[in-house]
């Protein structure tokens, strides 16, 4: 048998060339099937890359937002204007630095989160109003940078009062001064105002003062942005103008009211949402600085010699009972005493004292020094939060 | 010689060489058809299903997207150009909807805050859910409320296709909080050649809303409980209806956070097998406040 004969023969008797030919058509019509299938899956795995991306971005967004917000709560102040728009720039503490690597410039801030996506934040000033308002844009980023998401909202601070007390003795009761007390308002005409008598005692050290009208600063002064002397007003033998006695509208309020009209909430959303220290014990709380305490006590009693609050960072304080004053206290702040103050000790505040009950210190002293300037330092301590109808996230 | 034997040699096959022959051939051939089409088919269902998943997933965050954005209003606060042409003094509060919740026009409830309507156009109320959901916000940021920021999804009136609202027409009286206004636009977001919408609800039942003024130490609702948890509430406890246990001369501040859970059904036109479902649920950042008289 020849080698032709033998091809022949072997291509003659191969009739599974056809199965392969067959085969071979199917298979690679398969494969571009199935290429064609995969480059749709793939599409298809791009989008859903690129919303993960998109969310992780707009949540990033969100998160800026709310470390703003949240760094604001921890404090903040105004400064010169800086930006030149002819608002104060409001400047947050140092914990804006939100990933603590100490820089925070303009009050802009960027960080890294966790899943590797960042944000970047810059607060810009809104208004000038007592309820202070300041602009977040937050710009998130996705971990790969591909997606960015911008969210806008204005944040409002609601301050822990509504408005600033404008004397520095305000009691719902009346006054009883037993031993010497000073009662100064350098910025204005008014001293003690009570919705009852008031019995300034018969100490001759006894005095309120008033802003000097001869003062060269004067009326300027009464605002409290430019200081003045003080003249005596009252003392233990003359009542002066400046003490307003026997006020109905006060007198006519209960308790809850008084409290309410004063801090525009009633004392337990007051104290279950707005107070940083819930305590029994205020002397334990000596040398505290810019807090809203509370003191859940009927009969607080200051034996020793504390000072609470700084002029940069007053506090305020809310006795949910009566204030006995044993040893010498120093409030730089707000006192705000839903009983009465009694007791031997003295009592010296630097801004406002307040009284739902009865003023009557025993044999103690009082001095107060109205300062509108820590009064209103006290809206350090407001609650910020994200205001209603701001939020938005396009441009 | 040679060529007979040679002849003799190519005897060709016998029946049941070739039977065997052709069953192999067949069986390979078989196989290979087999895969051939079991590819094909799971590739058609492949390619319909991310089809169908694409064109629903596009839908879903349009409609999240668009429905977050609810009640934003530019709060333009005081207009210092342009002081009180009588008092010659500025408003410092001034149509400033951050102060004034009252002031916003883009969250008023009954006119342009967010509502879910059934197919009838009827409000479904604060937790209800239904086909339409209709909500307003300030799109060109200028604080105005134009006829175009009246937004609004529904199912159509045939129930096969999702639209959104691009604008209504006021002048002609319509208003922001109707599903079936007589001149207002409406623009179809599915492929309807493709994809027949089988389903589309709003609900509302995540919402919740906060009586400011409680805990207030006062029974309101008289059921024995001083500030129960239904007082706070004021979707259990409507504070209007215990008015006078409130203090006369203040207004209730009552505060909504409303969450919508979209529910999305879809189809193919052409293989009803496949078929997807798709839920998401949105809160709506701009808060509803109000203040009850």
């Amino acid at each position: 048998m020849s080698i032709k004969n033998m091809n022949s023969a072997k291509f003659h008797s191969q009739r599974g060339v056809a199965s392969l030919l067959i085969s071979l058509v199917v298979l690679v019509t398969i494969t571009f099937v199935t290429l064609y299938t995969s480059r749709t899956v793939l599409m298809e795995q791009k989008i859903s890359t690129n919303d993960y991306r998109g969310r992780m971005a707009f949540e990033a967004a969100e998160t800026g937002i709310e470390a703003a917000i949240a760094a604001t709560a921890e404090g903040w102040t105004r400064t010169a204007d800086n930006d030149g728009d002819d608002i104060p720039d409001l400047v947050t503490s140092s914990v804006f630095d939100a990933d603590k690597d100490g820089t925070v410039a303009n009050n802009v801030d960027t960080f890294v989160l966790t899943n590797g996506s960042s944000v970047t934040v810059t607060l810009t000033d809104a208004s000038t109003n007592d309820l202070v308002q300041t602009n977040i844009t937050a710009v998130g980023s996705s971990d790969d940078n591909a997606a960015q998401r911008t969210i806008f909202q204005t944040l409002v601070i609601v301050p822990p009062i509504p408005n600033v007390p404008d004397t520095p003795l305000l009691t719902r009761g009346g006054v009883v001064i037993g031993g010497s007390a000073t009662v100064t308002n350098p910025e204005g005409n008014s001293t003690i105002w009570s919705g009852g008598d008031v019995n300034v005692g018969s100490n001759a050290a006894t005095s309120t003062q008033i802003a000097d009208p001869t003062d060269a600063n004067y009326p300027d002064c009464l605002g409290g942005s430019v200081i003045c002397g003080t003249i005596p007003s009252s003392s233990s033998s003359v009542v002066g103008l400046d003490v307003i006695e026997n006020d109905n509208s006060l007198d006519n309020l209960n308790s809850a009211a008084f409290f309410e009209n004063f801090f525009g909430t009633t004392p337990k959303i007051y104290k279950e949402s707005r107070t940083d220290i819930i305590t029994t014990d205020l002397e334990a709380q000596d040398g505290v600085l810019g807090k809203i305490i509370w003191v859940d006590n009927a009969n607080v009693t200051m034996n020793g010699n504390n000072t609470f609050g700084s002029v940069d960072e007053p506090v305020i304080i809310i006795v949910d009972g009566n204030y006995s004053a044993g040893g010498n206290n120093t409030i730089i702040g707000l006192l705000f005493v839903m009983g009465s103050i009694t007791g031997t000790g003295s009592v010296d505040a630097i801004g406002s004292v307040v009284v739902g009950g009865v003023n009557s210190g025993g044999g103690g002293s009082l001095d107060i020094v109205y300062n509108s300037k820590v009064l209103e330092s006290t809206f350090k301590k407001g609650r910020p939060a994200g205001g209603g109808g701001s939020w938005r996230d396009f441009n | 010689m040679s060529r007979l034997n040679s002849r003799a040699f190519q005897r060709g096959l016998t029946l049941i060489e070739l039977m065997i022959g052709m069953a192999i051939g067949l069986i390979v051939v078989g196989m290979v058809l087999s895969v051939y089409l079991t590819t094909l088919r799971t590739s058609g269902d492949t390619i319909k299903s991310s089809r169908l998943n694409q064109e629903i997933a596009a839908i879903m965050n349009i409609m999240v997207n668009d429905i977050r954005r609810a009640g934003y209003a530019l709060a333009s606060g005081p207009d210092w150009d342009n002081p009180d042409p009588v008092t010659g003094l500025i408003d410092p509060d001034d149509y400033d909807n951050l102060l004034e919740p009252s002031t916003n026009p883009f969250n008023q409830l009954g006119s342009t805050a967010l509502e879910v309507h059934n197919a009838a156009d009827d409000d479904q109320g604060s937790q209800g859910s239904g086909s339409c959901i209709v909500y307003a916000y300030d799109a060109n940021i200028d604080g105005d409320l134009d006829d175009n920021e009246s937004f609004g999804f529904r199912l159509n009136a045939t129930g096969d296709a999702i639209q959104m609202r691009q604008s209504i027409d006021s002048a002609a009286g319509d208003v922001s909080n109707s599903c079936d206004n007589a001149n207002d636009t409406w623009a179809t977001l599915n492929d309807e050649e493709s994809v027949t919408i089988t389903g589309l609800t709003f609900a509302l039942l995540d919402s919740s809303c906060i009586n400011t003024l409680e805990p207030d130490e006062v029974d309101n609702d008289g059921a024995g409980g001083v500030d129960d948890w239904g007082e706070r509430d004021c979707y259990t406890i409507d504070p209007a209806d215990y008015r006078a246990t409130y203090p006369a001369d203040e207004s209730i501040p009552v505060v909504e956070v409303r969450n919508v859970l979209i529910t999305l059904n879809a189809q193919l036109i052409d293989d009803t097998d496949v078929s997807i479902t798709l839920q998401q649920h949105v809160t709506i950042r701009n808060n509803l406040v109000r203040l009850i008289p």
